[in-house]
């Protein structure tokens, strides 16, 4: 009972304690208080908010990315599951939705960056097959204004995760049996996909998809080797204000991530309060 | 039961911070006092823990398999080299100092716009070269040397090696490159979506270059940052880059955020040019295989921007003397000879050839020559001083917003 109790301490300290102290230190920056040219109270960096217009298109841009992203993925794993159940339980199909998941982003970061950059191996080889008059005359698929080329290494990692994770509560939810049973009320194989294994399947892994859309709005080795400079996702925002020369920027930096962070936070704790009220 | 747990945590904590501050801060005065011999008798046999760039295989080597073993085998010095620069060091010594702590860090590999913001924190060291040997094959009169970004180097930081910004193209695909910045938006325009400037160091060192050149009189960016001359020809390169926005990579729509993205590019040949603040990488870089045999570097007229790289000893580190031994044997005629071969590095030397031993001068006279960058005495007459670090401070911000977000 002892030792629970201490790790259970432990465990606070470090997953609780030591983010909220840096949240706290974030915050301290943010008012001046702290940091390297630190003189004392000042509102001035928060006052200085509303002036930072490229936030609110970083904002704007990187729930665009964590939105359609996810939202593509758990469509395209929501088609396999439902639609191809049979096939997925057959060889290889098990085996190869683990592949992907073995990249770590930065690698699918990089891996899209040769095969669709404007050099890249498939530019060369629509050159070579005289499809384009020159390497550049390919399409913009990375660094392009709609980041396209983040959303396919987003959707590339998640929709592999997204698969095994409806697999396993198709499974658990005994889907197959519900299945059988719609069908003898007469319901067809679409009004079941549509009314009752999709919503089941959305809202037990609800929690899930929220938490994924956060690891997304906060990534940042892919947009920052697949995306433009502007706009820019929040994580490259933060960092740019955060590492760059001008000492000065520091306050602001923390100050957005202290924002953003309390933000995610009620985010994910909503969330998890709806699924809790509307569990199934 | 819950004041027992507490406790526990409590007296865990305590024994970590216990463990954090027996590490012994030095008194500053004390060690700038000693004589070079106290020094260096100090030193020995104590680790050094380095902060430096790590993005160079070739830099890498010759820390890694030369000064490394070298000042282990002569000092006994355990030097550990750890990846870390600009604002991260500035940034890890306010915490260490806010936490009451000495540093973890005993050197830094720096330039001018770290050694401004180590200055603001008050966080280096010295004076140190007036204690070391070596300084005095170092010349610093000469305001390459002596002044660091407009700021007097006043013995605060010991010069590593010198450098100057240069273009690199292949020759293969471009036989006339543009010979100076007055040339070259007529360049671009002429040959779409073969130019861009990063938007980091490299790229901000490129736009200085550029602003100066503009002005016809880099007399102008010497001594204090002045806000007029900044607005007036800051003003005048963005107005030039907008106007040739659409002649640039990707219609200036994007910039390469990352020197080594936009080496990548080249290397692939989406862009005709790359540049470099290390007037002889492109022989590293070729001879890495990176960059074809065709890759030549130059400097465009009027000139680009030369500056010395240094090595800061840490006023909070534990071991100065240590760190003052390895600074200086960084500064001897014998590293700075195998630094400067281009098969090793090809990092220009800090030290003036004509002070040195007559058996170096030949030595250094008879290194392997720069095959595809420019020689060294070619370019000397086109070298400016770098102009107080308030431009590079500003450049990135306006960079920013007036280019980069500016989609008008």
């Amino acid at each position: 009972m002892k030792q629970r109790s201490l790790l259970l301490w432990l465990y606070a300290l470090l997953v609780v304690g030591l983010p909220l102290a840096g949240l706290f230190n974030a915050f301290l920056y943010s008012v001046g208080l702290v940091g390297p040219l630190s003189v004392g109270f000042t509102p001035r960096y928060w006052q200085q908010l509303p002036g930072e217009t490229s936030l609110l298109t970083s904002l704007g841009f990187s729930l665009y990315v964590a939105v359609v992203s996810v939202g593509l993925a758990v469509i395209l794993a929501l088609v396999l599951v439902l639609r191809y159940q049979t096939t997925l339980r057959h060889w290889p199909f098990p085996t190869l939705l683990y592949v992907p998941l073995l990249f770590p982003s930065l690698v699918m970061a990089f891996y899209l960056f040769q095969l669709l950059g404007g050099s890249g191996w498939l530019a060369r080889m629509a050159y070579q097959l005289h499809l384009i008059q020159s390497p550049a005359g390919f399409p913009e698929l990375i660094q392009d204004g709609a980041g396209l080329g983040i959303l396919l290494a987003q959707v590339g990692l998640a929709f592999p995760f997204f698969t095994l994770l409806f697999q396993s509560l198709y499974a658990d939810a005994r889907l197959d049996e519900l299945r059988n049973l719609t069908r003898t009320l007469g319901a067809s194989s679409w009004q079941f996909n549509r009314r009752v294994a999709a919503p089941i399947l959305l809202r037990r892994a609800a929690p899930t998809l929220v938490l994924y859309g956060v690891a997304v709005l906060g990534a940042y080795d892919i947009p920052l080797l697949l995306g433009r400079n502007y706009p820019q996702m929040l994580s490259l925002y933060i960092t740019t204000k955060l590492q760059r020369f001008d000492l000065t920027e520091l306050p602001m930096g923390y100050l957005v991530g202290f924002l953003v962070t309390l933000v995610l936070m009620a985010v994910i704790y909503a969330t998890t309060r709806w699924t809790q009220r509307h569990a199934l | 039961m819950f004041t027992m747990n507490l406790v526990r945590v409590i007296l865990f904590l305590s024994l970590l911070c216990t463990a954090c501050s027996t590490n012994e801060q030095r008194d500053p005065a004390t060690v700038l006092n000693q004589s070079w011999d106290q020094i260096d008798e100090r030193g020995r046999n104590q680790p050094v823990v380095l902060l430096m760039w790590l993005g160079d295989p070739y830099i890498n080597d010759y820390m890694n398999k030369y000064v490394k073993p070298t000042v282990k085998e002569r000092f006994g010095i355990d030097l550990q080299i750890s990846g870390g620069q600009g604002a991260q060091i500035v940034q890890t010594l306010v915490a260490e100092r806010e936490a009451g702590q000495p540093s973890q860090i005993d050197m830094v590999w720096i330039n001018g716009e770290t050694f401004y913001q180590l200055r603001q924190i008050d966080g280096l060291l010295g004076p140190v070269t007036d204690r070391m040997p070596n300084a005095r094959y170092v010349d610093f009169s000469n305001p390459f040397i002596g002044v660091d970004f407009q700021q007097p180097v006043n013995g605060m930081e010991v010069p590593w090696g010198n450098v100057q910004l240069a273009f690199i193209y292949d020759s293969q695909r471009i036989s006339q490159p543009p010979r100076s910045f007055a040339e070259l938006p007529a360049y671009i325009k002429a040959h779409p979506g073969q130019f861009t400037i990063p938007n980091e160091f490299t790229g901000m060192t490129v736009l200085k270059s550029w602003m100066i050149a503009l002005s016809g009189d880099p007399k102008l960016f010497q001594g204090k940052f002045r806000e007029d001359v900044y607005e007036k020809w800051s003003g005048e390169v963005f107005r030039q880059i907008n106007e040739l926005k659409p002649y640039f990579w990707k219609r200036g729509e994007t910039f390469p955020e990352q020197l080594s993205t936009l080496h990548q590019l080249f290397a692939n040949g989406e862009v005709a040019f790359t540049f470099s603040n290390n007037d002889a990488e492109v022989d590293n870089k070729v001879n890495l295989g990176f960059f074809p045999k065709t890759a030549r570097a130059y400097v465009p007229a009027p000139g680009t921007i030369q500056n010395t790289h240094y090595m800061g000893i840490i006023r909070t580190g534990q071991h100065p003397e240590a760190a003052m031994v390895v600074a200086n044997f960084l500064m001897s005629p014998e590293a700075q000879l195998k630094k400067m071969d281009p098969n090793v590095w090809g990092d220009h030397t800090v030290l003036a050839i004509n002070k040195l031993p007559a058996d170096y001068q030949t030595k250094f006279n008879n290194l392997p020559t720069r095959r595809y960058a420019p020689k060294r005495d070619l370019i000397q007459g086109l070298a400016f001083q770098e102009p107080a670090p308030e431009y590079m401070v500003r450049l990135y911000k306006d960079f920013r917003t007036k280019v980069i977000e500016n989609n008008k």
